[in-house]
């Protein structure tokens, strides 16, 4: 395997799933992942490194969730019977051993009710919610990829807590 | 107007995500510590975090993989295909000529030597005793310069008056 195919390796778990938290959509996230990974094979020349190579895939991924979400402008519902995650074993996904239908049944449940809220959130708090809860990234490296002020970031994934609070806990409101 | 805790909450994310001064932040926890609000936001904020702490919904297949790698294999291709069409084999002669001075030297000392060795290696084979003389040595005469040269050894031999010793 050459060292392409093992970046691949490496980051196509990341990649899909960002770019699923950030559409909603399993297929799309698949081909943005392609999309993505094929890009980066196109630049690699140009490559310098100025950060953590996740924030770079991050920003990449980012740019081509935007673009899909606005070519597929009508918001899709978020369904989650094509995700192979709850077709899987539940050892190979948690590596806790064998998971029972009723925890998986839960999963999914914990599962459709944040892909719900993060869909009714605006795509700017959305995205900045995702790269820093999901993807672990720093406000720094957040600014960089979203072309703002760090306090911007904060604000925005401020805000977007907030909501989530009302969404998921259906509480929160006092604070506001 | 906010309340001074309200105005903390902003902060209160940042301080979970490790992102406040040092000094800001030990600020912030000595009050956390005595404030029931910001108590109670901290803890709905970490409880929040819980919902989710989920496994990666797609599972990335090798197949999936393998794709990628399959078409980044021929968009190389096609790259390469669309730079000889583009320029031909100057593109080629370009690309050579980018490898690293030392590498391009290398080759060069190599040629060099390559002509050497091909060059002596024709000497030897011309020249058989190995002395270097012998072209001069082994005049090439055609076949009448042949008969006349020994003609004029004979004519040599009888006009001489004087035999040599032993005749």
């Amino acid at each position: 395997m050459d060292a392409f195919g093992i970046l691949v390796e490496r980051h196509h778990s990341r990649v899909i799933n960002l770019a699923f938290r950030l559409t909603g959509d399993a297929e799309l996230a698949r081909d943005i992942a392609q999309d993505c990974f094929l890009k980066l094979h196109r630049a690699a020349e140009k490559y310098r490194s100025r950060g953590r190579f996740i924030a770079y895939l991050s920003a990449i991924t980012r740019n081509l969730a935007l673009d899909a979400h606005r070519r597929h402008s009508r918001q899709r519902p978020v369904t989650l019977d094509h995700l192979d995650y709850y077709q899987q074993s539940g050892a190979a996904l948690t590596g806790k051993g064998p998971e029972t239908p009723e925890r998986l049944l839960e999963r999914r449940q914990s599962e459709e009710r944040l892909q719900t809220a993060l869909a009714q959130l605006p795509e700017d708090q959305r995205t900045v919610f995702v790269l820093s809860e999901i993807e672990q990234l720093s406000y720094g490296e957040i600014a960089v990829i979203c072309e703002c002020p760090e306090g911007t970031v904060a604000s925005r994934k401020h805000n977007a807590l907030l909501k989530l609070q009302k969404l998921l806990l259906r509480k929160g409101a006092h604070r506001r | 107007m906010k309340t001074p805790c309200q105005q903390r909450d902003l902060n209160i994310s940042r301080w979970l995500d490790g992102e406040l001064e040092p000094d800001t932040a030990a600020e912030l926890e000595i009050h956390v510590e005595g404030c029931p609000d910001c108590r109670a936001a901290v803890a709905e904020r970490r409880e929040l975090r819980q919902r989710w702490d989920l496994p990666a919904p797609l599972l990335s297949t090798s197949a999936d993989r393998d794709l990628i790698v399959d078409a980044s294999q021929r968009q190389a291709l096609l790259k390469r295909q669309r730079e000889i069409d583009a320029h031909g084999v100057f593109t080629e002669l370009n690309r050579l000529f980018q490898r690293p001075l030392f590498f391009n030297l290398a080759t060069a000392f190599g040629v060099l030597v390559a002509v050497l060795l091909a060059l002596d290696l024709q000497n030897q084979l011309s020249d058989p005793s190995g002395t270097g003389n012998w072209q001069k040595s082994v005049p090439v005469y055609s076949q009448v310069e042949y008969e006349s040269v020994q003609a004029g050894k004979k004519l040599s031999i009888l006009d001489n008056d004087e035999m040599p010793m032993g005749y």
